[in-house]
């Protein structure tokens, strides 16, 4: 048991927590009750001192010393430290990589905990000796002697004799494993043997776990002294031992700064070779060791220089070690000097062909040093060792530049920005070699002005970085050897980019009739022209060509289908949008493809869907306002009014002037948002406009009812009435426009034929069919009224249902004087919850079937409904005046002689509904009917 | 003795270290004070908004942070952490934390690390810097004098550590990708095309300007 254990501390630096842990013990331990445990844990505390001083005093000679000693000064803190270290990867990369590489931050410097056991060995034996007592000499034989102390303690501890002979086999056990140990370590060349480890680990009494747990400490505080193994042995010992399981244990067993190293050593990522070292005894590999691990620490942690000089010490004691090479090259490059690093890099090249780094590294500074064919060779091996390294193939593209292969150069930076698209570099040095294709090409075309090939070539090597000037004027300076279709779209292009569109469109139409008066596929010009179109909104023509260009591919074309689907979005035919902008998706994932689906999308009502591509698109086009309109419509559809808000008003912030379609998402947003003034404000410029788009059209829809909300009816009316001249043809606009009309009050006469308009358009439509039957009573034209209904009826037999058919059924029967019959109607009318005329117009048909009460009640009820109704208060005196008068009298009373006496005035006026519900967008608002 | 037209050459040369963010905004080359206020953009607004910068103490200070590195350093401290490794180990270890937040930022250094001089991304630090030192000439923060003196500092630093225009652009976009932490091929082409013209374009003061030109001695700045 250690003396931590014993007082029941992690290790620490910090005397205080010591002397807290003692004195708390001592009040459990008794001198009296229990001598032994008494004396062990005096002696722990006298250790624990010590061992304290030596921490100290080793870990103020590095950077930092408090906060790593604070850290670990409880036995809480350190699991957290150590936690943190291992898992959580928070800090800076170098602690990671350092924890990685099984480094502690101290510049790169092995564990100090191994350093103040040798010191605190050193001073007890210095001690024993004094005491005239024998230690055994030699570092091997240190862990021996602990080992021995730790079982003499152990042996206090028992008070059998059985039990304390039982100790004693397992301390000499232990003694026996870790002479082991040592010796295998010893032993270089078995020390970095996988199978020796692996012999040692898998010994009987390791399955045991209690031997396992007492040797651990044991071998921790061996590995602190000795701890350059392989990476595979410290991950044979972690798996003998789980410190990767159980880190916490190992912080309580260890120093948090050691757990550390030992964590890092087994997942450690730049993990260095063992292989290559003399075996023989007359080396210090340890020595070497520690000095090439000092200095692969110092690199990390960026102090080169000194790296360097370890790495210097360490190639004196031996020069052949691939690792330390290849560190020290690393450290020289990063220091700018390569002369010194191409030395190692030659040395590496020359004994170990394989290492492909310095094949790397030595090619590029030949490269660098215009030593191009030699860099060629280095590079072509490189990328036999491993084929398609975009690194390795951007160094062969730059060695054919370099020997003026240019065309070899290109086919293999393009072959590398495949295998490696977000290189910046090399689409730099691609254009670098354009250029002196360039160059080469315009050289030829002087000697050979008539070839026409050379000249198409040249032309799109300069169009493609945007050098639209000398494109056009490459194209166009020979004009007596004529240019091909290819050409003149190409230049047709190029106009357009300089922003003359006129004279590309020109080139446009040439490059596809000439394709077509020489017979030629004429793919590209009617790619060209269709793209061209698409821009300039000419849908149909557009889709014609592209189509025609479709048709002529030879292979998939991304700009094709997204161009032919934006054609389709143009022309609202999202369906079959919406194939060919995927296809072009899949062919090249890009933004501006993501915001046409978008539109699809939402022309589809996915608006979830294309508010996602919206996203997309947005990554790289923020400030695009088209897509961000179209990312507030679909917020706005799916109720998100926050987010939709702030797209379009961003949307709006971005846009030159206020698109009518980007107007109406707003004034939309504003009407489901129950802001109704600033939907006012929003269209007031397009009131009495003449001639607009569609989108216009809908403003003033949203206008009229943003009038209707707040009860200005007239302006309702004239918003809707307005809409519907810009739309003549719209049955949508035409409905509403009748609808608001008809519940005004309009006359009927100037409805009736919006009605019939509409209901040719739709026959089915069956509140338009209500309206033209209002309609038409209120002309007096009952006979239609009645042929009107009849049809319906034989058409649907949907009468029954329908409460102001039977409204309407019920006033021509009462017309008619067939009042049993009409009161059926009106009150099958009456009971559907309509009420004004349908009420007093039953109260006559009950009162002339002599059910005179109940009519004096409905008579009562609608004049009280109603009280400024001049005819039901009329009805209703009139019925309170004849009420004496028998039925029968009354019928005799209703005879044509007597015409003025009777019947009552019942001129109904027909219901004027509210507008009907629109789908959209009230569908959300509930409007009242 | 530097000549009148030779400094005003090296203050275009300096001024060019800002071009790939200087034409973004609109600026037109040879990128001069003139050209920045035609272009229109809202110079106070850039400087509050991204460094709080309102005065002439706040742009010295800027200036200061940028030549020390804004996010060279970063890069660098990977890069260190990566250079004792092997290719193999790089790619091992980059891929390991493909699921990490900052995996676009490793694997950016990883991608750039041996092809770039020992001042890394230095020229994003830098060519950014040209630009705000524009924004706060326009805004009157500083002097004529003092612009021009923080533009020499910075074109002499750029100057050491970099070996032509090409190399400053790779170094910019490198660093640019670093800081945006996006490898997408369309963000790549992005920022290509964004240096496209400066590098190809008949007249752009990159193909004008030899990168050895002439600089003078920067004059000395206030404590």
């Amino acid at each position: 048991m250690s003396v931590w254990e014993i007082l029941g501390l992690a290790p620490t630096a910090d005397a205080r927590a010591i002397k807290r842990a003692y004195a708390g013990l001592l009040k459990k331990v008794h001198p009296e009750d229990d001598p032994e445990g008494f004396q062990r844990l005096r002696e722990a505390y006298g250790e624990a001192l010590e061992l304290a001083k030596t921490l100290k005093a080793e870990d103020t000679s590095v950077s930092n010393p408090g906060e790593r000693l604070d850290s670990g000064a409880s036995s809480e803190a350190a699991p957290g430290t150590v936690e943190q270290q291992g898992t959580e990867q928070q800090g800076s990369w170098q602690e990671q990589a350092e924890s990685a590489a099984g480094m502690p931050s101290e510049r790169g410097e092995l564990p100090s905990w191994g350093e103040a056991n040798r010191r605190m060995r050193h001073r007890r034996a210095e001690s024993s000796d004094s005491q005239g007592s024998v230690d055994t000499a030699g570092g091997s034989s240190d862990a021996a002697s602990r080992s021995t102390d730790s079982n003499h303690i152990d042996s206090n501890r028992v008070n059998s004799e059985a039990a304390k002979g039982k100790a004693v086999s397992r301390g000499a056990e232990m003694a026996q494993w870790m002479y082991q140990l040592r010796e295998l370590y010893a032993d270089y060349a078995r020390r970095t043997q996988l199978e020796a480890w692996e012999q040692l680990l898998g010994q009987e009494q390791l399955r045991n776990l209690g031997f396992r747990q007492s040797i651990q400490s044991e071998v921790l505080f061996f590995l602190a002294e000795h701890p350059h193994l392989p990476q595979e042995v410290w991950q044979l010992l972690d798996r003998t031992f789980d410190w990767t399981g159980d880190e916490l244990g190992l912080a309580r067993r260890v120093p948090p700064e050691f757990a550390a190293f030992v964590l890092g050593s087994i997942r450690q990522a730049a993990a260095l070779r063992f292989g290559y070292l003399p075996v023989h005894s007359g080396f210090d590999q340890d020595e070497f060791l520690s000095l090439r691990s000092t200095g692969a620490g110092l690199l990390r942690s960026g102090e080169l220089r000194e790296a360097v000089e370890q790495f210097d010490r360490a190639y004196e004691y031996f020069s052949r070690d691939p690792d330390l090479l290849r560190l020290r090259a690393a450290a020289l490059h990063l220091l700018g000097e390569d002369w010194r690093a191409e030395e190692d890099w030659k040395l590496l090249v020359a004994h170990f062909p394989g290492e492909r780094d310095a094949l790397v590294h030595l090619a590029d500074r030949m490269l660098e040093t215009e030593r191009a064919s030699e860099a060629l060779r280095l590079f072509q091996y490189a990328l036999d060792l491993q084929p398609n390294d975009p690194q390795v193939l951007l160094g062969l593209a730059r060695c054919y530049r370099e020997l003026e292969r240019y065309a070899e150069a290109q086919q293999i930076c393009d072959l590398a920005l495949l295998l490696e698209p977000s290189d910046i570099e090399l689409r730099i040095r691609l254009l670098d070699l354009q250029s002196l294709q360039v160059q080469h090409l315009l050289d030829l075309l002087k000697r050979y002005p008539g070839d026409r090939d050379t000249r198409l070539a040249a032309g799109e090597l300069l169009y493609e970085p945007g050098r639209d000037e000398e494109c056009e004027r490459v194209l166009t300076e020979a004009p007596l050897y004529g240019l091909t279709s290819e050409m003149k779209a190409l230049l047709g292009q190029a106009l357009l980019r300089l922003g003359r569109e006129a004279e590309a469109a020109v080139r446009f139409d040439e490059a596809v009739a000439a394709a077509e008066a020489a017979g030629q596929n004429g793919f590209e010009a009617r790619l060209q022209r269709g793209l061209y179109r698409v821009d300039c909104e000419s849908w149909e023509d557009a889709e014609r060509d592209l189509r025609a260009a479709a048709a002529l591919a030879t292979g998939d074309n991304a700009r094709l289908w997204a161009g032919l689907a934006a054609c389709l979005v143009g022309l609202e035919r999202f369906g079959e949008a919406l194939e060919p902008i995927e296809r072009a998706l899949r062919l090249r994932p890009c933004s501006v493809f993501y915001g046409t689906r978008a539109a699809v999308l939402h022309g589809l009502k996915r608006y979830e869907d294309a508010r996602e591509d919206c996203e997309r698109a947005l990554a790289y086009r923020a400030s695009n306002s088209m897509i961000l309109t179209i990312k507030g419509r679909c917020e706005l559809r799916t109720g998100r009014y926050e987010e939709a808000a702030s797209s379009l008003e961003r949307a709006r912030d971005l846009a030159a002037g206020d698109a009518p379609q980007l107007l109406a998402a707003l004034c939309e947003l504003y009407l489901r948002q129950g802001q109704y003034r600033e939907v006012l404000t929003e269209t007031d410029a397009y009131t009495g406009m003449q001639s607009a788009d569609d989108a216009a059209a809908e403003l003033l829809l949203y206008r009229g009812w943003a009038c209707r909300k707040l009860g200005l009816l007239a302006e309702a009316r004239e918003a809707f009435v307005q809409a519907r001249l810009l739309l003549p043809e719209d049955r949508r606009v035409m409905i509403l426009a009748l609808d608001e009309q008809f519940a005004g009050g309009t006359p009927a006469g100037e409805l009736l034929a919006w009605a019939e308009q509409i209901l040719l358009l739709d026959p089915e439509d069956r509140e338009t069919l209500l309206r033209k039957l209002g309609l038409l009573t209120e002309l007096g034209r009952l006979d239609e009224a009645k042929l009107t209904v009849e049809e319906w009826v034989a058409k649907s037999g949907e009468c029954e249902r329908y409460a102001p058919l039977d409204y309407y059924f019920g006033v021509l029967l009462l017309k008619r004087g067939d009042y049993e019959a009409a009161a059926v109607r009106l009150q099958q009318a009456y009971a559907a919850g309509l009420r004004g005329d349908v009420t007093s117009l039953l109260s006559i048909a009950r009162f002339e079937i002599g059910e005179t009460e109940e009519a004096l009640c409905l008579a009562r009820e609608a004049a009280m409904e109603y009280p400024a109704h001049p005819d039901y208060a009329a009805r209703l005196k009139l019925m309170e005046s004849r009420r004496g008068v028998p039925g029968m009298l009354r019928q005799l009373m209703r005879r044509d002689s007597r015409p003025t006496a009777w019947p009552f005035e019942a001129e109904p006026i027909p219901l004027r509904f509210h507008p009907r519900a629109d789908d959209f967008p009230y569908d959300r608002e509930g409007m009242p009917r | 003795m530097m000549t009148a037209y030779e400094y005003e050459r090296a203050l275009n040369w300096a001024a060019a270290l800002g071009a790939p963010l200087l034409s973004q905004n609109g600026v037109q080359p040879p990128y001069t004070t003139a050209s920045c206020r035609a272009a229109n953009f809202d110079s106070a607004f850039i400087l509050h908004a991204l460094w709080n910068v309102t005065d002439a103490e706040g742009v010295y200070e800027l200036a200061q942070r940028m030549w020390s590195g804004m996010h060279n350093p970063s890069f660098q401290e990977i890069r260190l952490a990566l250079a004792g490794m092997t290719l193999d180990q790089r790619k091992k270890y980059v891929q390991s934390y493909r699921e990490h937040e900052r995996y676009e930022e490793l694997y950016t250094v990883n991608l750039y690390m041996d092809r770039l001089p020992p001042a890394g991304i230095a020229a994003w630090d830098l060519g950014r810097l040209v630009f705000y030192l524009r924004c706060a000439g326009l805004e009157g923060y500083i002097s004529e004098q003092e612009e021009a003196a923080l533009l020499l500092h910075t074109a002499v630093r750029a100057r050491y550590a970099y070996r032509s225009w090409t190399d400053y652009a790779v170094a910019y976009m490198a660093g640019r990708q670093f800081w945006a932490q996006d490898l997408s091929e369309e963000a790549s082409e992005i920022n290509y095309g964004i240096l496209c013209s400066l590098l190809t374009g008949e007249q752009t003061p990159w193909r004008e300007l030899e990168w050895d030109i002439d600089l003078p001695e920067p004059p000395e700045l206030p404590e």
